[in-house]
């Protein structure tokens, strides 16, 4: 008797689950400082904040860094659905262009109807201008990576300091800004959180932060590119030497460059001296160097003993890394909000609730996934996506 | 061979139609939509987002919201499910419109209005309904919500009208009804009627067309390859090349080979690959990706 099995995509066009565990390595770093916001501890006037060692140890070891490594597996999964999309015969440009609208809308939602700031519109953002590079050969786009982290990001973070620009007003209902905002959160109804969503989102994401982010995300998003095109998530035992350069550099120039960074934002290095422009240089690859160490060391462990283990409990949360993202805004708030303690919990406290609900988003993570193919936002994501196209084609396996 | 389409089947068609909205588009509208004008009512008020949601009374409200929402939403659905198939946007639009708002949004207006009156009534005896901000506040925003998904649920009718999706599905149906479902096969003197569920492939060696079932049994056809292509269903049957035509459940793989061509690996116990040409390659790719 024949068994009649249906067609399956050969094994190369499966996820890498290397990029899945990694992303959801990533999601616990971005909840360990984005929990800071969640919680309103951002906001607190500074005699009411207990910044204590642990603040700076995080600042250095954990601030920015996975952002980067999340830049990183974005740029990564542009190249791999190109060329998925290539393979498939599919025009790649409509396809993803629409994805990354739906994506900027996505965003927009969970900005103004939650948390002002949310991250998922660059991206979008700059998931389109991705598109711009991608005939570039691979050594162009490292070259154009290097570009971007090494020169441009300094530069566009002196001139963002040199310039000054703000345009967040002094005094919002007569009330000074900070009090104000600090007040909203912690005792405003919904509708004036909103409110204030909306007063914050244009100065504090698009006029304050959204040059120096958009640029340093971008010469990470197509460091992402390169390392896919020469197929490091694909095949990392094949990039040993690549691995160790980048745990020695990134152990030690890498978190030199981080405690640079910590020393400017703390204002402990003198930044009207003329030399300064060249540490913030080195600072800001230095910073990237640090991140790689990270993307090494999982890698090793990936690869080790210890792969298994990571693979089933990080994988699942990477693999609906859009659904986890707005999920811990929505968990944080949940609990802050719940509990009463909103503005009153302080930074050990904030370690362990971050990792209550990463726990807890592992669980959420494998229980969802064993159920069904996408987590609900990538779901949602995908029928908006093949809105009016064929819908058997939902089933077409490019993403990663 | 053709057999003719029963007036059963196209009506069966339509059912299925429907209840394919009602499980797919519809669920997710539903449920969705409704969560959302759930928590949008129950927290858009002007108590402390803190103390809010520390009260049980909170999370009572939105889950009451939640079913009103959802009956109002089904209630708009199905009767623009029915509308849609007694007057067309197309055709009569202004009777369209009237019937429309008359039945999807004043039916679903006063079955907010009394789900309203009810909740006061019994669950939040502490207001008096028609006294408090009821009618000037919450009532417009929940109007506002039923103007929305009437809007949506009639614009996603008058897409579905103007890519004239029904159509094509009695069209389908119509050609699906003419192609065989059995292929006349010889074994001897024997002739046997092969369903064609079982036929995994077809080809022809030294002129002569062969049938073989997915338990590998060979059948002599007597008819060359073409004439026998043109009465299988595209959807489920592909000419890879001159000598072969495969069913889709018998591919188990395919690979990229040299020069654009590709590779393809049937299901066991078929061991031949068979090779599919540059020029056809991009056509199979799009018919096994459907």
């Amino acid at each position: 008797m024949i068994t009649m099995t249906p067609f399956r995509s050969i094994p190369a066009h499966e996820r890498i689950q290397l990029m899945d565990a990694l992303r959801g390595f990533a999601l616990f770093g971005i909840l360990t400082v984005n929990i800071w916001s969640f919680s309103r501890y951002e906001w607190l006037p500074p005699e009411q904040r207990t910044d204590t060692w642990l603040t700076d140890l995080l600042m250095i070891l954990v601030d920015t860094k996975f952002m980067t490594i999340f830049s990183l597996l974005f740029g990564a999964g542009f190249s791999i659905q190109q060329q998925r999309a290539s393979a498939k015969g599919v025009n790649f440009v409509p396809y993803y262009s629409k994805r990354m609208l739906i994506l900027f809308l996505i965003g927009c939602l969970h900005a103004y109807l939650f948390w002002f700031g949310d991250i998922i519109r660059s991206y979008a953002l700059l998931g389109i201008a991705l598109l711009a590079i991608r005939s570039l050969s691979t050594k162009a786009t490292l070259r154009l990576a290097l570009v971007f982290i090494c020169f441009l990001t300094p530069l566009v973070f002196i001139l963002n300091e040199m310039i000054g620009i703000r345009t967040n007003p002094e005094q919002v209902d007569g009330i000074p800004l900070q009090t104000f905002i600090y007040t909203t959160f912690i005792q405003g109804s919904y509708p004036q959180i909103l409110r204030t969503n909306w007063i914050i989102d244009p100065w504090h994401n698009f006029i304050q932060d959204m040059p120096i982010s958009l640029v340093a995300m971008f010469g990470r998003m197509v460091l992402g590119v390169w390392l896919a095109r020469i197929g490091f998530f694909r095949n990392p035992a094949a990039h040993k030497p690549l691995i160790r350069k980048w745990l020695w550099w990134g152990g030690t120039a890498g978190v030199a460059g981080s405690v640079g960074f910590w020393a400017i934002h703390k204002g402990l290095l003198p930044m009207d001296e003329p030399y300064m422009l060249g540490v913030i240089f080195i600072v800001a690859s230095c910073l990237v160097l640090h991140s790689l160490c990270y993307v090494a060391l999982f890698v090793k462990l990936y690869t080790g003993l210890l792969g298994v283990g990571l693979l089933r409990f990080l994988a699942p949360v990477g693999r609906m890394g859009l659904t986890n993202y707005i999920s811990q805004t929505l968990l944080a708030f949940a609990i802050f909000y719940g509990a009463g303690t909103v503005g009153k919990v302080m930074p050990v406290a904030m370690l362990g609730w971050t990792f209550a609900i990463f726990t807890l988003q592992i669980l959420l993570s494998r229980w969802w996934l064993s159920r069904h193919e996408f987590g609900p936002v990538e779901w949602i994501w995908r029928r908006l996506a093949y809105a009016g196209a064929d819908t058997s084609r939902l089933h077409s396996p490019i993403e990663n | 061979m053709q057999e003719p389409i029963h007036p059963g089947y196209i009506r069966r068609l339509k059912i299925d139609n429907i209840r394919y909205v009602m499980m797919t588009r519809s669920r997710w509208l539903q449920v969705g939509g409704a969560a959302f004008i759930a928590i949008f009512l129950g927290t858009f008020n002007s108590a402390p987002l803190v103390e809010l949601v520390r009260q049980p009374v909170y999370y009572r409200d939105i889950i009451i919201t939640l079913f009103q929402a959802l009956l109002i939403f089904t209630y708009i659905d199905l009767v623009t499910i029915w509308l849609n198939n007694r007057l067309s946007w197309q055709t009569k639009f202004i009777s369209r419109l009237v019937t429309q708002i008359a039945f999807g949004l004043g039916g679903a207006t006063a079955l907010a209005y009394s789900f309203a009156y009810l909740h006061y009534r019994f669950i939040d005896s502490e207001h008096v309904f028609g006294t408090d901000s009821f009618l000037k506040t919450e009532f417009p925003v929940i109007l506002l919500f039923m103007l929305f998904i009437n809007s949506l649920f009639s614009g996603i009718a008058y897409y579905q009208e103007l890519t004239q999706k029904e159509p094509n599905q009695v069209e389908t149906a119509t050609k699906e009804a003419q192609f065989a479902t059995t292929l006349l096969g010889i074994q001897g003197n024997r002739k046997i009627a092969v369903p064609i569920d079982t036929v995994a492939l077809i080809s022809v060696e030294h002129g002569i067309t062969w049938l073989f079932t997915f338990n590998n049994t060979r059948y002599h056809l007597d008819e060359p390859l073409q004439k026998v292509a043109e009465r299988l269903d595209p959807v489920k049957f592909f000419r890879v090349n001159r000598q072969h035509i495969v069913q889709l459940a018998a591919c188990f793989s395919y690979q990229s080979a040299d020069f654009g061509k590709i590779k393809l690996t049937l299901t066991p116990p078929f061991t031949t690959e068979l090779t599919i040409s540059q020029k056809t390659a991009s056509t199979f790719r799009k018919w096994m990706d459907r």
